[in-house]
């Protein structure tokens, strides 16, 4: 049947750009490729339908391969380009920006065979995915000094943080953010393996600073705090919750949070406070 | 009453698309440069630097938006989102029109990120007409569409290149893009005659010339926006302004981004041969040669 409606036609280029292997050979395919495009007298059909998928795969493998860089040094190029054509299958580009090509990337390789068992592969993954979204999240300025004094102390139980809307929070079983650092320092090409450090469980902040992306790996205790905060847990109950579930003391508490408030405030990570 | 002069259309001279390698030197040194054309869905962010760079451009600098997903030849509806957004980027930076692609880019489902050529027939110009009237009914500013170049032809098309490029502009009341590099990979990938295609061009319709690099491979031309300008490009580029006169010119390069010096060179060299071409045309007014910075 020759296709002259758009939509279908539409549809059949798209079934056929997202191929993975070449179009050449596959003779079902150039039948119905003739009904479609005129070729030329140095072009098949196919081959001039196989130019836009081979520059579909190329800029969608290259957009992963640019916010993943120490995925793709960790595993090697020829492994991390299967794993991107394994993931873009499963999860097709919807997005009108390229930016959002790896919103599922993580999620896709911990729970995909083999690499679901790669606990610093998955990290890793996690790590540079946190960077992707940190780098254009909404701005907020930090919490005014008279905003924290006009409030009435009776208030601060019941009060919601609001906190910086770049800031991710993540639990790590590996400090996947020195690898990401070593991956992408020097040369991002390079082939040479990456270290894999020792497990070492890891709690970590990604954010966005004044000037560049942040990332700080804070205590375990204070991670949890900040994680109920974070889902908008108010003060009190956060406060409450953390001790119970880590069994501190009351007094352990009360000498560690003013410490941790103080460096959130001096992180720019309080940005309001919704009484 | 022509597109141009009715939406005031101005000449900005020669500008260059502002691309990552050179964000530092543009913002810092702020050099001398007639105008700048940014990737709309770059800055269609919630915050953080893209935003703050696109204010300091636009603070030093003309800046024109350019997208390159919006789909207007597409199947699937116009995306709300993506308009919203690109609405936003519209009221930073207050630009004298906006542009994306003849084209489409995917369906419902997938979005290819590929500017992907139509069947060029009636249907499809009343298809993308009534898409054209929609997005100019949300936003006051002027829309002009690009002509892009292709790497296959339809058994479905009908009109020539040209014919459909002017068929939709003239029907929808929208202003052309006309990259004259596009012209020609289209004429070496299919034959069209690229002086036919410059004569063709309604001159009151053009609102923005793009120039750029390709890549020749074995049996056909990349798009590539890499390398210097070729010859033959040129001299496309010197018809099209004894043509159309004095129209907003841009050059673009994306691939093997060269140093700031080497951009600012070839945009230098478009100025100075648009400049010798407008000089010839006692009527018309030549913009300064040293840009606003």
């Amino acid at each position: 049947m020759k296709p002259t409606a758009l939509p279908q036609i539409q549809d059949f280029v798209i079934s056929a750009i997202t191929k993975t292997s070449p179009l050449m050979g596959q003779l079902a395919l150039a039948e119905s490729t003739r009904a479609v495009t005129t070729g030329n007298e140095r072009l098949t059909p196919v081959e001039q339908l196989d130019i836009y998928r081979e520059q579909f795969w190329l800029r969608h493998t290259g957009a992963l391969e640019e916010d993943f860089v120490s995925v793709a040094r960790l595993i090697g190029a020829d492994a991390f380009h299967t794993l991107c054509a394994s993931y873009i299958k499963a999860h097709p580009p919807q997005s009108y920006t390229l930016r959002d090509l790896g919103d599922r990337f993580a999620e896709f390789v911990s729970c995909t065979a083999p690499y679901k068992d790669d606990a610093l592969l998955c990290d890793l993954c996690h790590v540079e995915w946190a960077f992707v979204e940190a780098f254009d999240a909404a701005d907020a300025a930090p919490i005014s000094a008279q905003k924290i004094a006009a409030t009435p102390e009776d208030a601060w139980p019941n009060a919601v943080l609001a906190l910086h809307p770049s800031m991710r929070l993540l639990t790590l079983r590996y400090p996947a953010h020195d690898v990401r650092i070593t991956a992408r320092t020097g040369d991002e090409t390079s082939d040479a393996p990456l270290v894999r450090p020792p497990a070492q469980d890891t709690w970590l902040v990604v954010f966005r600073g004044p000037d560049t992306l942040k990332f700080i790996d804070i205590e375990r205790d204070a991670f949890m705090l900040l994680s109920k905060l974070h889902a908008g847990t108010p003060l009190g109950l956060a406060c409450e919750q953390t001790v119970t579930e880590l069994g501190l003391s009351e007094a352990a508490f009360q000498a560690a949070v003013g410490a941790w408030f103080s460096s959130w405030t001096q992180w720019g990570w309080v940005t309001d406070l919704i009484v | 009453m022509g597109f141009r002069e009715r939406h005031r259309i101005p000449d900005l001279g020669v500008g260059v698309g502002f691309r990552l390698p050179h964000y530092a030197t543009v913002l810092g040194d702020k050099p001398p440069m007639d105008w700048f054309e940014v990737i709309s869905e770059n800055f269609m962010v919630e915050g953080g630097k893209p935003l703050e760079n696109l204010t300091a451009l636009s603070a030093s600098y003309r800046v024109v938006p350019h997208g390159v997903s919006m789909s207007i030849g597409g199947s699937a509806p116009l995306s709300p989102v993506y308009l919203d957004r690109l609405q936003k980027v519209l009221e930073r930076i207050a630009p004298p029109w906006f542009s994306d692609h003849l084209c489409w880019g995917g369906t419902a489902s997938l979005n290819a990120h590929e500017l992907l050529p139509l069947p060029m027939n009636a249907e499809v110009v009343r298809h993308v007409v009534e898409r054209i009237k929609r997005v100019q009914d949300r936003f006051s500013v002027p829309f002009a569409l690009e002509n892009v170049s292709s790497y296959m032809a339809f058994q479905a098309s009908s009109m020539q290149e040209f014919e459909f490029v002017c068929e939709v502009a003239e029907k929808s009341d929208s202003g052309i893009l006309f990259d004259v590099n596009n012209i020609y990979v289209s004429y070496r990938n299919h034959g069209t005659d690229p002086m036919a295609y410059v004569d063709a061009i309604p001159k009151d319709r053009v609102v923005q010339i793009h120039l750029a690099g390709h890549t020749e491979k074995d049996r056909y031309v990349l798009d590539t926006h890499a390398g210097h300008v070729r010859d033959e490009v040129w001299d496309l580029y010197r018809r099209t302004i004894e043509k159309l006169g004095a129209v907003s010119t841009l050059v673009e390069w994306d691939d093997d981004i060269p140093e700031w010096d080497v951009l600012a060179a070839e945009a230098g060299k478009a100025r100075a041969l648009r400049n010798d071409i407008l000089a010839k045309q006692p009527s018309t007014v030549t913009p300064a040669s040293e840009g606003r910075a």
